[in-house]
């Protein structure tokens, strides 16, 4: 027992409270795991299609998924022979300027002091080799997937993929690298991950209209006692003009995200481990905010995703957009934060490059 | 995107010694051993489907606690409109294959005073006899939520007849046999022999 009772009338309540269940008496049916686990499979399909999908578009394309797969019976005999995934086409004509030097703080919330940026990991982008490729096509890919961007950092890969009948993200998440090593080959065990998105909600092959776009967020975590690993992620596109991409958390903790220079595709995750079980909750919790500069170090914009709450994947697509101008790298008044997934601020005189 | 499948990763090893807690639990947040029943199978699988993310957990089963406490808040969101009607629905006989939960101080009817977060956390803190922390930790919410939801749920209580006047009879809800999955929802209020 938790608590003795001194008189109070709360204390009353509070051990007749554990008084009476105490006298519970449960019988346990005999087959309740085994159903539970029978039910699993119609669980993960209800839950790809929860994450992203809204109930109506979901029967749209449960329907439509019906139709063409059974078509392609019909014409093509066995469904397995899919294509390996290809690369994006992306935009030959894109040409970015050199980035400029990484900034040690950003903009914070208004009225506080600017946030002090302390860099958590060295993402990298990466050219899958076909063997990788054949393995992610096998994993996670979504129908005549199309790859965009595949990231290599200290906890494993990344990849974001997009197909006619919608994204995804796949994953893995190993230990840390102790010395981060540019070189290594990614191991591909248990890598996996959610469908972001269906249909064409997001077309990636053009470039967005705003200097950066979230398309999806989210947080998820793993660990064990002493040992908490805090994950937020946001995949999402930069426009041509945006040559340099950072993501940080209020805590300062923050990456580099590498984009895909054609199509500006991005994939990016913070992890932060912790011993301590109450800061991990908070940070997946906290928001997630990008911030994208020019080629002359100026802030184009900044789009924060914020948690998703009791969902694993939220942002499934942006917002109409709120002008608010921002300032330059070289000055940094307050600037009142974006707020939402996806929900970009665009910037007073938008920079070319 | 697919997952890997194979054996159960330990699930059932895991979770047999505990189904009966959490049976218990669910029985405390719905106040029916059916629909505890349902409550239970429908954690066990949301925490199946995730297991090999969450079995590297210290306590898995606290997990599955908040997966339970979530899934019952969409269980109240989601209830449909009761229709009264003149004649209870019949209800099944008694079988192994069911849940059964043997109340004798009627805290299920004292509990259904309280809302459903409320409830939680009076169950989590009293009946389960969690901390104030673990309590919040369970719930994603602060220590200060816990303690003022805690007060008022035990506030409401005190009035409830069984705490207030511990002589009187028990709730007359106070032995819950096993139900029928079609006639778990109470239509009607019960009416007395003549």
């Amino acid at each position: 027992m938790n608590g003795t009772s001194s008189g109070s009338p709360d204390d009353a309540v509070a051990d007749w409270l554990r008084a009476a269940a105490g006298q519970l008496d449960v019988r346990t049916p005999a087959e309740l795991l085994t159903v539970a686990r029978a039910a699993a499979p119609a669980a993960r399909r209800r839950r790809r299609l929860a994450i992203a999908v809204p109930a109506g578009v979901a029967v749209l394309a449960a329907v439509l998924a019906t139709v063409v797969i059974g078509a392609g019976v019909l014409v093509g005999g066995q469904g397995d022979g899919r294509t390996t995934i290809l690369p994006a086409a992306g935009f030959p004509t894109v040409v970015r300027g050199a980035a400029p030097a990484v900034p040690s703080e950003v903009p914070a919330a208004a009225g506080g002091p600017p946030l002090h940026l302390h860099y958590v990991d060295t993402p990298r982008l990466l050219t899958l080799t076909d063997a990788q490729r054949r393995e992610v096509d096998a994993r996670c890919a979504p129908q005549a997937p199309r790859l965009f961007v595949a990231v290599a950092d200290r906890w494993g890969l990344q990849v974001l993929l997009a197909g006619e009948d919608g994204g995804g993200m796949c994953r893995t998440v190993n230990g840390p690298a102790a010395v981060p090593d540019l070189t290594a080959v990614p191991d591909l065990t248990g890598i996996n991950g959610p469908i972001l998105w269906s249909g064409g909600r997001h077309d990636l092959t053009k470039p967005p209209t705003r200097p950066v776009e979230v398309v999806s967020s989210g947080d998820d975590g793993s660990g064990r006692l002493g040992e908490w690993n805090a994950r937020r992620w946001a995949v999402g596109q930069v426009s041509p003009q945006v040559a340099l991409l950072v993501a940080a958390l209020p805590t300062g903790d923050a990456v580099v995200v590498p984009f895909e220079p054609s199509t500006g595709a991005f994939i990016t995750r913070i992890q932060v481990t912790t011993p301590d079980l109450a800061r991990y909750q908070a940070l997946g919790q906290m928001p997630l905010t990008l911030y994208a500069y020019n080629f002359a170090g100026t802030l184009l914009a900044r789009s924060t995703a914020t948690p998703c709450g009791q969902v694993p994947v939220c942002g499934t697509g942006p917002a109409a957009p709120t002008a608010v101008p921002l300032p330059s790298l070289s000055s940094w008044p307050p600037v009142a934060p974006s707020s939402g997934t996806g929900s970009p601020v665009a910037p007073a005189t938008p920079a070319t490059g | 995107m697919r997952t890997g499948e194979g054996d159960d990763g330990g699930f059932t090893a895991y979770f047999t010694p505990r189904a009966g807690e959490l049976l218990r639990f669910a029985y405390l947040l719905t106040g029916d051993a059916g629909e505890a029943e349902d409550l239970t199978q429908t954690t066990l699988t949301r925490v199946f489907v995730v297991w090999p993310r969450v079995r590297g957990h210290d306590r898995p089963d606290a997990y599955a606690r908040r997966v339970m406490v979530n899934a019952n808040t969409h269980r109240f969101r989601r209830r449909v409109r009761h229709v009264l009607v003149d004649v209870p629905p019949e209800r099944a006989e008694p079988s192994a294959q069911l849940a059964a939960v043997e109340d004798r101080a009627g805290l299920a009817a004292a509990l259904a005073m309280l809302p459903s977060r409320q409830r939680a956390v009076v169950v989590l803190r009293y009946c389960e006899d969690l901390s104030e922390a673990a309590v919040a930790a369970l719930l994603r919410c602060s220590v200060g939520t816990v303690k003022s939801q805690a007060a008022k749920g035990l506030a409401k209580l005190r009035i409830h007849p069984a705490i207030a006047d511990p002589a009187a009879p028990p709730a007359p809800s106070q032995v819950r046999p096993p139900v029928g999955r079609r006639d778990r929802t109470p239509l009607a209020p019960r009416k007395e022999a003549p």
